[in-house]
């Protein structure tokens, strides 16, 4: 087998050949209107506002950061721009009911202009209204009414008063009623006076008491009758007077809003309650003698709670909007979605009535786009129901949570629903997705649009244009300096480093909007009037060193020896693993010392991590599939008798994934051949049970963690790494790595088999069976071989002698 | 102005109480005017010795209203009653007093509604009563005499029967009298409290006499910081005195000046056409209505 080589420099970074670029700065470049490297989620947004279906409503989905409420937001406000605005929406008293205030529909800019209407009106009928009834024909007509009535009653009293004077009998008020009693001289005889009588006169006055008693017993009886029959002509003559006074005002109304049928009812209505309650305009809205008297409170109360019932309460104001409306809610609460009635304490009391009604997202959204964090949504309580039941519905049923909840126990009032037509956009992360998918039924009919956002997309020449418009058009937004193509260049292939391939590149806006405005500083900083690529790799250093505080402290350890790791020389069952720590928003890549000891055994590969419960499930996989390829490979026609145990030295925590497995098995064939292993290589790749080396990930993190330790320790002597082949395509190794590559002082080697990987490793032949299936002599896998047939046949021995002991 | 209240020295004020609706808004009006007018307030209640007379006789019946029921009378029950009302009287006095923060006192005596009344009335500088309604029943009889009481010398301040309609205004009738120009300096110091302000109906026969009237009653009103609204009036045009009335919404209308049987046909006039509380002053010479 020839000497494989390490790979070449221009294997090791993917450059931006930014010097091809056509521009100087991202100043001369146009604004991107469209979604960068989303095409997929762009098809599908396009989709969802287009259609006008119940339940295609859209979910976007995608990690956080990827911009995904601008991008939808920038698309809704061009689309909304383009379709007629919404309705304005107003409640009004429903005076039949008003425990159900009446909703109005209006168009844009109206709900205003009426409420502005109905406050003049109102105004103006108040000084119509006591014009009218401070006239003096009607002063004069209810004079005649009230004289007529009066003389009535008091003609009954004043016949009986008088036949009382003549019959020399007193009427007097008690403090309860009235009462008869005997008088001479206009005085009320005393008892003794009484006593004094003849007999004849006593009974002369009793029967002239109990005749005046059942005259004033029915004169009193038909005087409530007669007050009643006032009351009634005079309250008629009121209607009169007030429908005089009232009705050519609101007949202007009337006429200004013929074409909306539901206000012009709204009028009717409002007109006759008014006529009905015309006493109250008669009445000042605050009670003057009160404020004399220095209590004004529960009238002016009173007052302002009756001059309520004819306010318009408008819910939605478009006035100001231009176009269907686009409402994003940061703070989705069950009453910030579906509007609330609020209540007022009035005397003690609390209550509530169709001003205090409250719009919520969804009404100020109706006829346009609501946008929505699917997460924020989901941890309010009964907003996520809330929604739903709405969408269902299509309409917008105003609940008091107090009163579903039974909490509050007042009078409360049950708004008309309002009809909903709206587009709803949930934004979130992926897995929410997929959960609400899963566990909830009625999510897959509401929001039947998936808009999946890709963190990727592919890096060629015009692809990286598209991202330079792109970078550009954020630094405009932002108010950034512009990029020279350079810089341009250097934020591409950074870009690409976090994608983590070399060619492919994050679409992540958070992350590059962030990297722009840290090198928009260091310009800055630099009074350049443009950023250049050395303020982006100033950002870039300076990210990292904010956040490589735990690397270097690791590294360090490392340097002093507390952490054991031979970075040369050669030992048997010793193989330099590779593992990266991942800190959220930094990852980084340090060696790990692997060893493996064999023993004889019953065929187990013990790994020490595993029973100790230190590794993941996947980690377990990955050495479970190594005694499989032990077996397959070494032993097919014998058992495998060896015990073999596998470890990390040094380390106290968990590790998971198997791209430790090639590097775990590295060891234990170099333990079983009895070959050392060069200590200045590290390596990288899982394995399957054919003995191919698989992807891992992070396979940069991995190779520049050697790196930095060969490079502390200053053993630059042919260090290197082995990665699998198939990582190839995702390298972007920093410079010094690269510089390093170049002048041989660092190599990294791409295997495809464990047999390449063990020939670089030891330095000797793997070997491959032969016609007769033999591994040659003295190769790493004859070697291997050659022990395990050993191992198997002392086994076996060792079975045999110990079988007479057994059946004593 | 300096001592509105001493001119119109009004220190004791009388209220004559029978416990019936009417007396809370009596109350409160003459409260107020009591603290306008640093007076005390002096409640009357009288129980009518003839209706215990009348509870005495054998025979006696009560017709109970509204429900028209008839029932016996005993004296026991009619001096319950009366001592009953009579507590509510005073406990009202003492509420209304208490809000006005005015010093107060009550009794209760026992004899004719109308001697009581105005015997007690000399003891005070004014007397505060309402009109009771109706045809029927003797107690009319005291509001009769308390206006004939006003046209003569002794201040009153009634309410009509049918109660009164809010309004916080002060109105007052000025015809350069002295009556009239203490009425005028005792609706200043009412209305300080409001920002209602107060309408002076200046009575004058022509524009020339309008104009100096107001000329005049500005004058006596300099300093004060008062929304003043004018309205000129003929003296003898009385539906124009209502109307105006009307109009205004005045919660109290102070009377002054007028000769006696005049100032009584209006007082009548205006009890019966208007609701609202009535202080019908003094027109004697003896009041310095000048001001600083």
């Amino acid at each position: 087998m020839a000497q494989m080589k390490p790979l070449p420099p221009d294997a090791l970074y993917q450059r931006c050949e930014s010097h091809k670029f056509a521009f100087h700065t991202t100043a001369d470049l146009e604004d991107l209107t469209e979604f960068v490297g989303q095409a997929r989620a762009s098809e599908a947004i396009q989709f969802g506002v287009g259609i006008r279906r119940h339940g295609f409503n859209l979910y976007l989905l995608g990690p956080s950061g990827m911009g995904k409420y601008a991008t939808v937001r920038a698309f809704l406000e061009k689309t909304a721009a383009a379709e007629p605005a919404s309705e304005d929406w107003c409640y009004v008293n429903n005076f039949a009911k008003p425990e159900n205030p009446r909703v109005l529909k209006l168009p844009p800019g109206s709900g205003v202009l009426l409420r502005e209407d109905v406050h003049r009106l109102v105004d103006n009928l108040r000084s119509a209204i006591r014009s009218a009834f401070e006239s003096e024909s009607y002063s004069a007509r209810k004079h005649v009414i009230e004289q007529e009535i009066k003389e009535r009653q008091d003609k009954a009293f004043e016949d009986i008063q008088q036949e009382a004077d003549q019959k020399d009998i007193a009427v007097l008020r008690t403090p309860t009623g009235l009462a008869l009693a005997p008088m001479r001289n206009g005085k009320v005889l005393s008892p003794e006076q009484f006593e004094n009588l003849p007999e004849s006169e006593h009974q002369h006055i009793q029967d002239a008491i109990a005749e005046l008693q059942e005259k004033l017993h029915a004169a009193l009886r038909q005087a409530p009758r007669i007050e009643q029959e006032g009351r009634e002509r005079i309250r008629q003559l009121s209607n009169e007077v007030a429908s005089f006074a009232v009705g050519h005002l609101i007949d202007e109304l009337r006429k200004k809003y013929g074409g909306l049928p539901e206000v012009v009812s709204f009028l009717d209505d409002l007109q006759s309650d008014i006529i009905e309650n015309v006493d109250e305009f008669l009445t000042p809205a605050e009670h003057p003698l009160a404020a004399l008297m220095g209590i004004s409170a529960p009238f002016a109360a009173k007052g302002a709670a009756f001059s309520r019932r004819y306010q318009v309460n408008v819910l939605v104001d478009h006035s100001s909007n231009h176009g269907a409306p686009v409402v994003y809610e940061d703070h989705p609460t069950y009453s910030n979605l579906v509007g609330q009635v609020e209540y007022m304490s009035h005397l003690g009391a609390i209550t509530t009535d169709f001003n205090l009604i409250r719009s919520g997202a969804l009404h100020q959204a109706n006829g346009g786009y609501l946008i929505l964090d699917a997460l924020k949504l989901l941890l309010q309580p009964f907003a996520w129901e809330a929604l739903k039941r709405s969408l269902q519905s299509s309409q917008i049923r105003i609940e008091s949570l107090g009163q579903m909840l039974s909490l509050i126990t007042t009078v409360s009032i049950e708004p008309q629903p309002i009809p909903l037509n709206l587009k709803v956009v949930l934004v979130g992360e992926r897995l929410l997705y997929y959960m609400l998918c899963s566990l909830d039924p009625e999510f897959n009919e509401l929001f039947k649009v998936a808009a999946d956002f890709e963190e990727r997309m592919p890096r060629n020449a015009a692809s990286d244009l598209l991202f330079a418009r792109w970078i550009g058009t954020i630094a405009r937004r932002e108010g950034l300096l512009p990029f020279d193509r350079q810089a341009v260049g250097r934020v591409i292939e950074q870009t690409s480093r976090m994608a983590g391939d070399s060619q492919k590149v994050l679409t992540h806006r958070r992350s590059l909007a962030d990297l722009l405005q840290e090198a928009d500083y260091r310009a800055r900083a630099a009074s350049r009037p443009v950023v250049t690529e050395a303020d982006v790799q100033q950002a870039i250093d300076a990210q990292i060193y904010r956040a490589d505080r735990v690397r270097e402290r690791l590294l360090e350890e490392f340097v002093r020896g507390t952490i054991l790791l031979d970075t040369q020389g050669e030992r048997v069952g010793q193989v330099n693993g590779l593992s990266v720590v991942d800190l959220g928003h930094f990852a980084f890549g340090h060696p790990a010392r692997i060893t493996a000891r064999i023993r004889i055994g019953k065929g187990e590969v013990i790994d020490i991590e595993r029973e100790v419960e230190l590794s993941g499930p996947i980690h377990s996989k990955g050495v479970l599939i190594l005694s499989s390829f032990l077996g397959a490979h070494y032993a097919p026609d014998h058992p495998l008798s060896l015990s073999a145990s596998l470890v990390f030295e040094q380390s106290y925590g968990a590790v998971e994934g198997d791209s430790a497995s090639s590097a775990e098995l590295y060891a234990l064939l170099s333990a079983l051949a009895g070959l050392p292993v060069k200590q200045s290589l590290a390596v990288t790749g899982s394995v399957n049970q054919h003995g191919e080396v698989q992807a891992i990930g992070g396979v940069n993190e991995k190779i520049e963690g050697f790196f930095d330790l060969c490079k502390a320790r200053g053993q630059m002597e042919g260090q290197g790494v082995l990665i699998p082949a198939s990582n190839i395509p995702h390298l972007m190794l920093r410079q010094d790595v690269v510089e390093a590559a170049r002048n041989g002082t660092f190599r990294i080697y791409a295997v495809r088999t464990i047999d390449e990987g063990i020939e670089i490793l030891t330095g000797v032949p793997a070997g491959q069976r032969d016609a007769s299936g033999k591994f040659p002599e003295g190769s790493v896998n004859g070697r291997v071989e050659a022990r395990l047939v050993d191992l198997a046949e002392k086994r076996l021995a060792a079975g045999r002698n110990a079988e007479p002991e057994n059946q004593t | 102005m300096s001592e509105p209240a001493r001119a119109a020295e009004i220190r004791r004020i009388l209220v004559a109480l029978d416990a019936s609706p009417h007396s809370l808004p009596l109350l409160k009006v003459a409260a107020e005017l009591a603290s306008r007018m640093e007076a005390e307030l002096l409640g009357l209640f009288v129980e009518d010795i003839e209706l215990l007379h009348l509870a005495d006789s054998p025979y006696a019946r009560e017709i109970l209203y509204p429900s028209t029921t008839q029932t016996p009378l005993s004296r026991a029950t009619m001096e319950l009653k009366l001592r009953t009302l009579s507590e509510i009287a005073r406990k009202a006095l003492a509420a209304a007093a208490s809000r006005a923060q005015v010093q107060w006192s009550f009794r209760t005596v026992r004899g004719e509604i109308l001697p009581a009344v105005l015997a007690a009335a000399g003891e005070a500088d004014l007397l505060a009563i309402s009109e009771a309604g109706g045809p029927l029943g003797r107690q009319r009889r005291v509001a009769s005499a308390a206006l004939e009481l006003a046209a003569g010398a002794a201040p009153v301040l009634v309410i009509p029967a049918r109660g009164i309609a809010p309004g916080a205004r002060v109105a007052v009738y000025f015809d350069g009298s002295p009556g009239s120009r203490l009425g005028l300096l005792v609706s200043a110091r009412m209305a300080a409290a409001t920002q209602d302000g107060i309408t002076v109906l200046l009575g004058a026969a022509d524009a020339e006499s309008a104009a100096a009237r107001k000329e005049e009653a500005a004058r006596l009103l300099e300093g004060e910081n008062l929304k003043t609204r004018y309205r000129v009036l003929k003296p003898e045009d009385t539906t124009a005195l209502v109307r105006t009335l009307r109009a205004e919404r005045p919660g109290l209308f102070i009377l002054g000046g007028l000769e006696p049987r005049k100032k009584q046909q209006w007082a009548e006039l205006l009890l019966r056409d208007t609701t609202m509380a009535l202080l019908l002053l003094d027109n004697s010479e003896q009041s310095p209505p000048e001001s600083e």
